[in-house]
């Protein structure tokens, strides 16, 4: 019983693990930019989610207002930042670097300014739902009616997701751009703006991770660092340019790192996401999932 | 509508690959521009359909501006590009490449998408048979079908070709000219073809235009640069 309670205390954040690394790919498809900044999205989504719950006391509208905010803000930094120093990459080597250096500027620039408006002292979150663990039949499982509600929102929203990239136009546009930007220009279809969308999508997740993880986390200028390192782990795990890889990367993350945190402790978790990390860049490079040729620079 | 290319020079870095290049291209023609490997022929297409920047001149589709607009607009323009090494998304399905091609007018025009691709299994079959395939699981010759098809989707009044031939067995290569030949005649489009299969694509050809290091040194009819054998030794070495 202790193993499966285990297992099942690591589903609920290794669904939002999987948001982190389904906003990830997606801008790493769209741009191939490992946006680091998206911690700093994130958390600057929910600082708004925040604002609305104090000014009007509705989760539901803080919850919307935190997926809106992370849609403009990640539509934002692409029309603004991301798109020149794309652009303005000379040589190979400063396309791969620049973008990255830059991101971790941004993340720095996001975090001071969170810190301007709303203070660096860690704030609690509010939920919709208890989150003391759910009874069956007299034994309490780790798993309350929050966790039930933060797996449900992300199995809609991933569902929504599949749903516009295999069954709509704008979708089809999106996975051809990502892997053949220069034919799906030629075949009449404005990149610049899908690139754009696929920043708004991904913002808008990570603003939804944000809200689901805060309760648990609390939110600072810096709170969602660790978690953009473990979306990061979950996207590498499915091989950054599958987006079901990096949901199922997501969850078994989060399993895997509720294990370790059961059996050797809270102190191994951190350092486990790492050496998982560098293990698989190591020995398949590809991810656990992308068998289908090598990666793609 | 007439392409008009005037005094156009395009670099690549500090090389000069197109250099004070002037021609036409009259509706309705194919015309074949032929050259050696460099000469600068894949560099104009990209140029005409906004790929790439010229450094000076002009490239005029009636009264419209070419040179000035961004691929996605030249493609409204009327003007598609299937660019060489059989450019389609080997990671959509052979239906997926076909309707790319029409998502950007399939708003208005949504029924004539649906039989612009029905109009693309009908001229190549085999596209029909795999439909639901991954693209990379196509031959080379069906690969190049489904480029020029995701092309023909567009309804381009021009069709810009880029070495169709490449890389393909002979018996398909007929079978890919024979093809456009018949769609020109049947459509009445204009087909600009860059080849290095100067022969294959001269025979389909109405007018010529030899590219020799970025300079255009002859613009004739295609029957006349065929039986040229002087020209044809020196600048196409047969």
């Amino acid at each position: 019983m202790n193993l499966i309670n285990t297992l099942i205390a690591g589903v609920s954040i290794g669904a939002i693990y999987s948001l982190i690394a389904f906003a990830l790919i997606l801008v790493w498809r769209s741009t191939r930019v490992v946006n680091f900044a998206q911690a700093g999205q994130a958390a600057f989504s929910t600082y708004v989610g925040l604002s609305v719950e104090k000014a009007v006391g509705n989760y539901w509208l803080a919850l919307i207002a935190a997926i809106i905010a992370g849609v403009l803000v990640g539509a934002f930094v692409e029309v603004v930042i991301v798109r020149f120093i794309v652009k303005r990459a000379t040589s190979a080597a400063t396309a791969t670097v620049a973008p990255v250096i830059a991101m971790l500027g941004l993340l720095g620039i996001f975090q001071g300014l969170m810190g301007l408006i709303w203070g660096g002292d860690y704030q609690p979150y509010p939920t919709a739902f208890s989150r003391d663990g759910i009874s069956i039949a007299g034994n309490q499982i780790p798993f309350s009616r929050f966790d039930l509600f933060v797996l449900l929102t992300v199995v809609v929203a991933m569902s929504f997701a599949a749903v516009i990239f295999q069954r709509t136009s704008l979708g089809l546009s999106m996975r051809a751009a990502a892997f053949a930007p220069e034919v799906t220009r030629l075949a009449g279809i404005r990149v610049s703006r899908i690139r754009t969308l696929g920043w708004a999508f991904a913002g808008g997740a990570g603003g939804l991770a944000g809200v689901l993880v805060a309760p648990t986390t609390f939110i600072a200028p810096n709170s969602f660092d660790l978690l953009l390192v473990f979306g990061f782990t979950a996207a590498v795990i499915g091989g950054l340019d599958s987006l079901i890889g990096g949901v199922l990367g997501g969850l078994a993350l989060g399993i895997g790192l509720s294990v370790v945190t059961g059996y050797l402790g809270g102190s191994y978790t951190f350092m486990t996401a790492f050496v998982l990390l560098i293990i698989i860049l190591l020995v398949r490079p590809q991810g656990i999932l992308g068998a289908r040729g090598a990666r793609r620079a | 509508m007439t392409l008009r290319v005037r005094g156009l020079t395009i670099d690549h870095g500090a090389i000069r690959a197109i250099s004070n290049a002037t021609f036409n291209i009259p509706q309705g023609s194919i015309t074949a521009v032929i050259g050696a490997n460099g000469a600068g022929k894949s560099t104009l297409l990209r140029t005409i359909s906004g790929l790439k920047r010229a450094t000076s001149g002009n490239i005029l589709w009636e009264e419209l501006e070419l040179h000035r607009l961004q691929t996605e607009q030249i493609v409204r323009a009327g003007i598609v590009h299937v660019p060489e090494g059989r450019s389609v998304v080997t990671e959509l399905t052979v239906a997926e490449n076909l309707a790319l091609g029409g998502i950007w007018r399939s708003r208005n025009n949504k029924s004539d998408v649906l039989a612009a691709i029905a109009e693309v299994y009908e001229l190549f079959p085999r596209l029909g048979e795999r439909k639901k395939q991954r693209a990379d699981t196509l031959s080379g010759g069906e690969r190049q079908m489904l480029a020029i098809g995701r092309g023909l989707i567009s309804r381009p009044q021009l069709l810009l070709l880029d070495e169709p031939s490449l890389g393909l067995a002979p018996l398909v290569v007929e079978q890919i000219f024979q093809t456009l030949a018949e769609l020109q005649k049947s459509t009445g489009m204009t087909i600009l073809l860059v080849e290095q299969n100067a022969m294959s694509a001269l025979r389909i050809a109405s007018q010529g235009i030899v590219l020799d290091q970025g300079q255009v040194v002859i613009a004739d009819d295609a029957r006349a640069i065929m039986n040229d054998t002087a020209l044809r030794y020196a600048y196409l070495g047969y």
